[in-house]
């Protein structure tokens, strides 16, 4: 069997307000890359990425992120994610809010995400 | 690491509660994947799917226990952050002016300890070694931990603590312990109740193919018996029956004990034994206990053949045989119909004042069968010495007190009894193989009773296999020398065979004097070590009297063979240049029958085997008389409950067998004109042969539908026609002298078609017919067979006459006058090979009335299928008909069946028995009459009557000529 290869990226998220951080949930990051993905790649690059796009872990108090996505279009999300800057208009009741994300790490396993993340914090601290 | 533990379970510990922000870790494994199915996907999808889903979420649970689950606020619990909101509409508030560092570092700490202990979470199911890359695997890593890298040890050595104790208690005992032998016994007792095992069973079921208890040939036996051995031992069991030593159990065969006074039993067996053969029920030595009868057991009508039995009276002493003493009878019934027998001897019983007890499981009986038989006997049963007392050695506390004083009283009874058994036995041997003694007519006569008390044989049970011979036995025992030699022939045969055996209270002792095995073997090994007096004494100190009973069998055709009727069977003389594949010797299947009371089975079968004695089945003795060409219960008796069973089973299997294959696998019995391939419908034949026949056979489909004008198979039913109609003149004229049972109503319940098939069984004139077609003295066969009134049915011993081996339900078939024109032209033909190259006819394909039929029904059946995806309501039809018959007709009209058949080695050639109608024997041998060349010249090769044979599955009719048996 071929093996499935992903990359995991680790991510910052900045978020303009505390109404934003108590709702962060998966849905709504992935709304959001989703959004932008949509408009600079178009069909094919939401296509391709948003089915294999999943949040592995998500802290809303350290505003961590771990996304997953299949190898050959990490690349692609990676372009993508400088220019977020906005969840969904949908998501709350037609309002944007301002969103982006800092990328702080590739991995090829999460385990090497979840190391990444242990020598992190201390240094954020 | 407790903490490490702790974050495991992801119970992030709610921080402060002072703090304005205080929060909680929430499990939310759900919501983790934009992939995974959430709340959205409900009530609306079916429940197929929601099996899928929730197996897909197990899957991806198991999958992401280890990971770190998602921290995120709950916004219930921080409803304040909406009263701090300027304007509920617009979702803006200000800014807190502090940021909550302290909050910050603990939750990164949280957040460390979860990542930390998912890193160090080892995954999966694979072992502390598994994870290493396989350079760094090393051998020694499995059992010392210590040669793992560190950051493993911790891990393996959790690993290899085994599973703990509470988990051991619900698991088997050891195997060791289960196979103990107290153990083994208790489970094979527990297992033997309910089963009907015999003595020898778990001996045989090692070894043999045993009877199912689901099996309907075998489902009324109420035990399970031996059918055949396991290894390649078929061509070994004839030779060992032919030339050596056969044994069997058929422990399995009732004993019902009947008591009364002689002259009531005598009148009990009047009611249930036909009129020919009393004279052999009511013989002296029948009487006097010295010979054990066979006869057939009938209804109480005595027109109804139920089985056959054998009768066993026990010996008296006194003379006083019209006194009321009480007399005991054993009668040995076949297993299968025992419930008949059993109401039969049940309603007997009563009128006349006799009681019944079953005894089945009190005796053990084994078959010897084949001329080393004596001899095996002779070298296994040692005879115990009368000469001491029994009683006064110490160590025989294990002897029953009854038996040691019955045999001081009757010592010189039982004295005598083992001079006339080791007498008898070396006779019999002699015949065999001595030729002075091949010319002797006095032999021992078929069911002979010996009595004798033997030793228990496990004492001399030999090391190895071993072959029993005369010399080896004499030289053992010198004392067999003295006694044959010594004893007056003549006398040895009047000795009543007066046994303790017919005392159930000295049966029991008996019964449980049997030492256990491991006794007699540890005590046989310490002897083995002591010389001279010592040793014969300390086997003396196990040594255990057992009456046993010796029946004497001789052979199975042997009824068939006395003078006046030899050279009969096989079609060749029987002279002294005799040749090998003329048939079976008079002696073939001869042999004894020893019954040996209970619990004593396997203590004697083990070393009869270790004598070389080869064990055989229910096959075994289906095969040997089938080699004699005689009748086999339940087999070949159609005409009995029994043998009905028997054939319904067997119809049932071949049914279940045939339809099992798919329907271009079948063979189509339509196309062959074979109309009862699977079991022989004995109606039919008794079906006068014109148009009856056909309407008759009304099978299955409803109504058959026409045949095309132009095709073939038109000329051969007109043929056919013909042919009938001019074979049916001959019956006609025969059936206007006694029209009887020419014609039986075809619609008759069961039993009546029983009554209706009485099988010629009167032994005299079966042999009386044997001798007149021998002789060639055909009008006073004919005249015979007309006088048998109630018999419709006769026995035929079936021969081919050159070629082709009978099976079971093949079809006898009358010849036309055509077939012997074509016979002659082949018999007589230059360039041919005589006998050699007569081929029979061969059956013409014929047209399979149902060809249409069927194909119009899976036609169907596949619209069928199509149209049940639009409607499942649709109601079914059965299309799939299993007829038991088939409608077409054969050219040559069917007068019979053979019931067993197979290749016999002694002939060298196939064989069988079958059952014809006596009507159509008589036509048959009418026609054949008139025809001088087949009378003259053809009889030097092949006696008629012939008829034709064919197998249900093949068109090659096979001459065969036919001879009556019983």
């Amino acid at each position: 069997m071929v093996r499935l290869k992903h990359r995991y990226i680790a991510l910052e998220v900045v978020m303009s307000k505390a109404f934003l951080k108590r709702n962060m949930k998966p849905k709504v990051i992935t709304g959001a890359i989703r959004m932008h993905l949509n408009n600079l790649y178009g069909e094919l690059g939401s296509a391709s990425i948003y089915p294999n796009l999943s949040v592995r872990y998500l802290n809303a108090h350290t505003n961590t992120i771990i996304l997953r996505v299949r190898r050959r279009f990490a690349e692609i999300l990676l372009t993508v994610l400088p220019f977020v800057t906005a969840t969904e208009s949908t998501e709350f009741k037609n309002t944007d809010h301002k969103i982006f994300f800092r990328t702080l790490y590739v991995s090829g396993t999460i385990r090497s995400a979840q190391k990444f993340l242990i020598r992190n914090n201390p240094l954020v601290l | 690491m407790d903490n490490l533990k702790n974050t495991e379970k992801n119970d992030f510990p709610v921080a402060d509660s002072k703090s304005s922000t205080s929060l909680k870790g929430t499990t939310q494994a759900t919501d983790a994947s934009d992939k995974l199915p959430e709340s959205n996907v409900k009530s609306e999808i079916k429940s197929a799917d929601e099996k899928k889903e929730s197996s897909r979420l197990k899957k991806w649970k198991k999958r992401m226990r280890f990971q770190p689950k998602n921290v995120t606020l709950d916004p219930e619990k921080h409803e304040y952050y909406k009263d701090l909101l300027p304007d509920p509409k617009d979702d803006t508030f200000e800014l807190p002016r502090a940021v909550p560092v302290a909050e910050y570092v603990e939750e990164a700490k949280k957040e460390v300890k979860a990542m930390l202990a998912a890193v160090k979470q080892h995954s999966g199911s694979k072992t502390a070694l598994q994870t290493l890359p396989k350079h760094m695997r090393r051998r020694a890593a499995s059992h010392n931990v210590k040669r793992l890298p560190i950051r493993l040890r911790e891990l393996a050595s959790q690993q290899m603590i085994p599973p703990s104790e509470s988990s051991k208690t619900g698991e088997k005992v050891c195997r060791r312990k289960r196979r103990k032998k107290l153990a083994l016994q208790n489970e094979y007792a527990k297992r033997a109740g309910n089963q009907g095992w015999l003595e020898t069973h778990l001996w045989h079921s090692k070894r043999f193919h045993m009877t199912e208890n689901s099996d309907k040939h075998y489902q009324h036996w109420s035990h399970r018996v031996s059918i055949y051995p396991n290894d390649k031992s078929f061509r070994a069991c004839y030779r060992a029956v032919a030339k050596h030593c056969l044994i069997q159990d058929i422990s399995y065969f009732h004993c019902v004990e009947l008591t009364g006074s002689q002259i009531n039993v005598k009148n009990m067996f009047k009611n249930m034994i036909q009129q020919h053969e009393h004279s052999s029920v009511f013989d002296d030595g029948v009487l006097s206990g010295k010979i054990e009868a066979e006869v057939m057991m009938c209804d109480l009508t005595c027109d109804k053949v139920i089985c056959p039995v054998r009768i066993l009276w026990q010996p008296k002493l006194e003379d006083n045989q019209d006194t009321i003493s009480k007399h005991v009878v054993w009668c040995w019934i076949h297993p299968a119909p025992y419930k008949e027998a059993t109401k039969v001897l049940e309603q007997l019983s009563t009128t006349h004042g006799v009681s019944t007890s079953d005894r089945t499981g009190d005796f053990n009986r084994f078959r010897f069968t084949g001329p080393k038989s004596s001899v095996t006997l002779m070298s296994t049963l040692q005879l115990i010495k009368v000469g001491e007392d029994l009683t006064s050695q110490n160590s025989a506390e294990h002897l029953s007190a009854k038996l040691s004083s019955w045999i001081n009283e009757n010592k010189d009874e039982v004295k005598k009894q083992q001079q006339n058994f080791s007498h008898t036995l070396l006779e019999c041997h002699r015949c065999n193989f001595h030729k002075t003694h091949k010319q002797l007519t006095t032999r021992v006569c078929h069911g002979a009773v010996m009595s004798v008390l033997v030793n228990d044989p496990r004492l001399t049970l030999p090391l190895q296999k071993t072959k029993p011979t005369l010399k080896s036995t004499l030289s053992q025992e010198p004392s067999l020398l003295d006694a044959s030699e010594v004893d007056d022939h003549e006398k040895s045969l009047e000795e009543l065979p007066l046994s303790p055996k017919w005392k159930s209270e000295i049966l029991e002792e008996v019964a449980l004097s049997r030492l256990p095995d491991h006794v007699t073997s540890t005590r046989k090994n310490e002897a083995k070590f002591t010389l001279g007096e010592e040793k014969t004494k300390k086997l003396d100190s196990l040594a255990t009297p057992v009456p046993v009973l010796l029946i004497r069998r001789s052979g199975i055709a042997s009824h068939l063979k006395k003078p006046g009727f030899e050279g009969v069977a096989g079609g060749t003389e029987v002279t002294e240049g005799r040749s090998v594949h003329a048939g079976p010797p008079e002696d073939f299947g001869s042999g004894w029958d020893l019954i040996l009371p209970k619990k004593w089975g396997t203590a004697f079968w083990i070393p009869f085997v270790y004598h070389r004695a080869r064990a055989g089945g229910i096959r075994e003795s289906e095969h040997s008389h089938l080699e004699c060409k005689t009748p086999f219960f339940p087999r070949d008796f159609p005409d009995t409950g029994a043998g009905r069973k028997w054939w319904e089973a067997e119809m049932e299997t071949n049914l279940k067998r045939h339809y099992s294959k798919p329907p271009a696998k079948r063979v189509n019995f339509s196309v062959m004109a074979t109309p009862f391939p699977f079991s022989p419908d004995w109606d039919h034949i008794f079906l006068p042969l014109d148009g009856e026949r056909e309407s008759s056979l009304n099978v299955g489909f409803s109504p058959p539908l026409k045949q095309p004008v132009e095709s073939k198979s038109e000329l051969v039913l007109t043929e056919n026609q013909n042919f009938a109609t001019s074979f049916s003149t001959v019956t006609r004229k025969r059936s206007a002298t006694s029209s009887d049972h020419d014609v039986i109503p075809s619609k008759k319940s069961k039993d009546s078609d029983i009554t209706a098939m009485a099988v010629l069984r009167n032994k005299e004139k079966v042999a009386t017919l044997r001798r007149l077609l021998s002789a060639g003295d055909f009008a006073s066969a004919i005249s015979l067979l007309e006088s048998l009134t109630p018999p419709t049915l006769v026995c035929v011993q079936i021969s081919p006459i050159n070629r082709g081996t009978p099976s079971a339900r093949a079809m006898l078939c009358a010849p036309s006058s055509d077939d012997f024109v074509e016979l002659r032209r082949e018999f007589e033909d230059l360039n041919g090979e005589g006998l050699k190259s007569c081929t029979g006819p061969v059956e013409p394909k014929h047209w399979d009335p149902y060809r249409k039929e069927r194909k119009l029904a899976t036609e169907q059946a596949k619209k069928r299928r199509k149209q049940k995806k639009k409607d499942e309501h649709a109601p079914l039809q059965s299309t799939n008909q299993k007829p038991h018959k088939f409608n077409v007709l054969p050219t040559r009209p069917i007068i019979g069946f053979v019931t067993s058949g197979d290749f016999l080695f002694s002939y060298a050639s196939g064989g069988g028995v079958g059952f014809i109608a006596v009507d159509h024997l008589v036509s048959l041998l009418r026609e054949q009459v008139t025809n001088n060349w087949l009378m003259q010249e053809f009889a030097k090769s092949a006696k008629p009557p012939i008829a034709l044979m064919r197998l249900i599955d093949s068109t090659q009719y096979r001459f065969v000529s036919l001879h009556p048996t019983s």
